[in-house]
């Protein structure tokens, strides 16, 4: 055996070496390789969030600011065009009983747009965000405008609920597919943000509402407690007046006077117990501690009661109450006390604003509509209401005129209870007044029994 | 409990039922319950029917999705193979999430195929119209460029589609495919993923190019027949250094001495750096041509590439890590993994592949992953366009939740 040749060795060696040496440099360019496209994806991812981030902030600054949500909307896809790379967007508002209406767009011919509605706008508005890879083949979008259909391949649809507002936001792009996973995602990050910005919004709004509606109602009060002290005084002096003279004048508690004298006190204490006794029912209503007492109720009867007692109200300013049963009225099932209250406090005003006139009471079964309901109506022939009065005619302690201090019980509760006591019998109550013609008051209550 | 949760379990229990009943009761009892999907990896030593049946019998309505792999899986556990039989299960649970499985028989309209079958899964799923959060893919070898292709008619470019084509042992054509209990040949296995967390993916090979290139001048399909107007193997072997010189002239099997020389072509760039999918010459021919596991287009520039056997033991680890990266993740945040490893590397480093099941564990933090061994992978590169290849690593992790 014989030793290799060194020049052989050295050859093997030089390519072991240059083998191992071959191998490193393909694992650093490898390493290299890796390290550039690392470098390059967090430099990209690095460059897309702080712009994402600009944006945002940029965003939120007008979010914040806005007040309404139109602007809000517009700002809105104006956020998200850049971060969710759409071609188009728009915004459908959705209202009760109004046809879904496109309240922003990127572009102007999307406001065009009659958005459907169906299952699948439901499913987004129950609050999923939802791609579709390709509009030609979906129902909903196959009732959409085909010119639209045709320039755009998929969609995202975002809901953008509120406090009170209803909105979808729409994302279109020519590419089919181009909603992926990550960027639906993004969407919906974005998305909770405007939801949150819009909610601030109406929050504020309606933190204004409630602030001009306490102040209004504060002043209310103060006029009702000033009116109340005057009202209670009036027919409160009326009697002690007439006892003091009656206890003073052996004479007047002899004469032929006496019976009415004793009928001045009577009435004056009838009116001052009715004022009592609407306070005390107002309080109940707004404390949430009036009950019904639901029973068969003989309509007839609570009707002749009622009218009974708005008689001496219509006798003092002339009028006549008449009163109008269908015949075979159906039975009624609910609280005939309460009801009996409604009537009174409806024949009342009707007296009040009234003089020399007709006040008729109509009662009438509906069962034309989807809900049968038993239909009272009070009419009179009176002064009416004015149109900028309507509005505020249940609101409690609203007067309609100057306060009247000759007209003994105008509280400016009654039509407020009568409201409160409808609505938790389940019924409704509207109006329908014309000036120098009359008014007419209309209750509802429905056959089925109260609510 | 988390949005999404998933565990493995993998055997190396010669009898397929038994095998696929301890697999699956397992499973259960990782996972605290039936999985909402369920992904089957059996080497094709086992009776892949029995195997199917099995698993529906004990899962029911379960969507599963399933593909023969090469000698084995590996988990968090290690590589599970013993003698080239092995199965592993991963099973996702996923109260919030959606799946469904569909498969179709790719015969000689593989495109029409892929776009069936993805309209099938997404309709399994009850997600119609609404693009998947991934496409999980699963065929016969042979025709995935049309499959995909298929797939993207339907979905677009943008959807992710990740997964691998069947493999056996020694490419015997023995591979077959599972879906929802059935054992399939020929077909193509599709699952359109909608999870209730997020999904993440990455795509890379373990090699570099090489100043080595030329052109495509004669292709037919698979078979490359001429690079820059000469015999493709030829110019292969020189600019290899004489890896094939022994079947010149007669022909002849070289999956195994091309491995660490694919053919590679630019997917796209990056960051001013082109990346490659990968081709791997299988054959040669009597005439001097290639055969290769991928289609490729005339006029394509093909470059040598070049890789190590250190390079395909560490690289799964960090593709792991870049589909990691790509989420932002850390192992904290993850659920699990699928791991799509080419059976020629895993062929080539055999003895050395329980250090790529470590590399990619360690990389996840522990967390459950399965990997199978393929005949051609597919996933979606960083530019967010998903390719079949050879030779490539395809990741793709689960997030428990939805960032």
């Amino acid at each position: 055996m014989t030793n290799a040749d060194p020049d052989t060795e050295r050859v093997r060696e030089l390519e072991r070496r240059l083998a191992l040496a071959e191998r490193a440099r393909i694992a650093a360019e490898e390493e290299v390789a890796e390290l550039r496209v690392e470098l390059a994806h967090t430099g990209e991812r690095a460059r897309v969030a702080a712009a994402h981030t600009e944006r945002l902030l940029e965003g939120l600054e007008v979010l914040g600011e806005a007040r309404d949500a139109l602007p809000l909307f517009a700002e809105v896809l104006r956020v998200l065009g850049d971060v969710l790379e759409f071609d188009a967007a728009f915004v459908v508002g959705f209202a009760p009983d109004v046809s879904p209406q496109i309240v922003s767009a990127t572009d102007p011919r999307l406001h065009a747009v009659a958005w459907p509605g169906g299952a699948f706008t439901d499913r987004v508005l129950a609050g999923k965000t939802i791609a579709l890879f390709d509009l030609a083949g979906h129902p909903e979008w196959q009732a959409v405008d085909p010119e639209l259909r045709g320039e755009y391949a998929s969609a995202l649809h975002v809901p953008l609920h509120a406090l009170h507002s209803q909105a979808m936001l729409v994302c279109l792009h020519r590419r089919r597919g181009f909603f992926t996973a990550d960027r639906i995602t993004r969407a919906r990050r974005f998305a909770a943000l405007a939801r949150q910005a819009l909610r601030t919004a109406e929050q504020l709004v309606d933190l204004e509402v409630d602030r001009n509606d306490a102040v209004a109602l504060s002043r209310a009060k103060s006029r009702f407690v000033a009116s109340m002290s005057h009202e209670l005084r009036t027919p409160l002096d009326a009697i002690v007046g007439y006892c003091e003279y009656l206890l003073e004048s052996p004479a007047a508690r002899e004469g032929p006077e006496l019976g009415e004298t004793l009928g001045r006190i009577y009435l004056s204490a009838r009116i001052l117990c009715d004022l009592i006794g609407n306070t005390l029912d107002l309080s109940k209503i707004e404390a949430g501690r009036m009950d019904l007492d639901l029973d068969t109720v003989v309509v007839g009867d609570t009707c002749r009661l009622a009218v009974i007692t708005a008689l001496p109200l219509a006798a003092r300013n002339h009028n006549t109450i008449r009163v109008d049963l269908a015949p075979d009225l159906p039975e009624l099932r609910s609280d005939a006390g309460k009801l009996r209250q409604i009537l009174i406090n409806l024949l009342a005003n009707a007296c009040k604003f009234t003089e020399a006139g007709a006040v008729d009471l109509v009662v009438r079964a509906d069962r034309s509509g989807d809900a049968p309901a038993l239909v009272f109506q009070v009419r009179d022939t009176g002064r009416g209401i004015a149109p900028e009065q309507l509005a505020v005619v249940f609101r409690p302690f609203a007067r309609l005129g100057p306060v009247d201090g000759r007209k003994a019980g105008n509280t400016g509760l009654g039509l407020t209870i009568a409201k409160y006591l409808t609505e938790l019998m389940g019924g409704t109550i509207d109006l329908a007044s014309e000036v120098g013609v009359g008014t007419t008051f209309t209750v509802r209550l429905p056959l089925a029994g109260a609510a | 409990m988390r949005a999404v949760d998933i565990a493995t379990s993998t055997t190396s229990v010669r009898d397929s039922r038994r095998a696929a009943v301890e697999a699956y009761e397992a499973l259960v009892a990782r996972l605290a319950g039936p999985p909402s999907l369920l992904i089957v990896f059996p080497t094709v030593g086992h009776d892949i029917p029995v195997v199917a049946a099995a698993l529906r019998e004990l899962a029911g309505d379960v969507p599963m999705h399933g593909a023969t792999t090469c000698q084995g899986v590996m988990s968090e556990a290690g590589f599970v193979g013993d003698a080239g039989l092995g199965l592993g299960l991963l099973g996702i649970r996923d109260d919030d999430g959606d799946y469904g499985v569909a498969a179709r028989t790719i015969g000689d309209d593989p495109r029409g195929a892929g776009r069936a079958v993805i309209a099938a899964a997404i309709a399994a799923a009850g997600r119609d119209g609404e693009p998947p959060a991934l496409v999980w893919l699963a065929a016969d070898p042979g025709f995935e460029e049309a499959v995909i292709a298929g797939i993207q008619d339907v979905l677009g470019p943008d959807v992710p589609i990740a997964g691998g084509s069947a493999a056996d042992n020694d490419v015997a054509g023995h591979w077959q495919e599972i879906a929802n209990g059935d054992a399939l040949r020929g077909a193509v296995v599709v699952t359109a993923m909608y999870p209730s967390g997020s999904i993440h993916v990455a795509f890379h090979s373990g090699y570099s190019p090489s100043d080595r290139s030329g052109v495509a001048t004669r292709v037919d399909g698979r078979t490359l027949h001429e690079i820059d107007g000469r015999p493709a193997a030829e110019v292969y072997d020189e600019w290899t250094g004489g890896v094939i010189a022994d079947v010149l002239g007669r022909g002849g099997n070289v999956l195994r001495s091309t491995t660490l020389h694919p053919l590679g072509r630019v997917a796209g760039e990056y960051g001013g750096l082109p990346f490659h999918r990968l081709s791997h010459p299988d054959s040669v021919t009597a005439e001097g041509a290639l055969t290769l596991f991928t289609e490729i287009d005339e006029g394509e520039r093909l470059i040598q590439m070049v890789g190590t056997r250190e390079s395909l033991v560490s690289r799964a680890g960090r593709v792991a890590r870049a589909a990691m990266r790509a989420g932002n993740l850390e192992a904290s945040d993850l659920a699990g993994a699928l791991v799509v490893y080419c059976a020629g590397c895993m062929l080539t480093i055999q003895s050395e592949i329980g250090d790529v099941a470590g590399e990619v564990a360690r990389e996840l933090g522990g967390k459950p992953f399965l990997g199978t061994f393929t005949f051609g992978e597919q996933g979606c590169f960083v530019n967010r366009r998903s390719h079949h290849g050879n030779l490539m690593i395809s990741v793709v992790v689960f997030r428990h939740d939805e960032r």
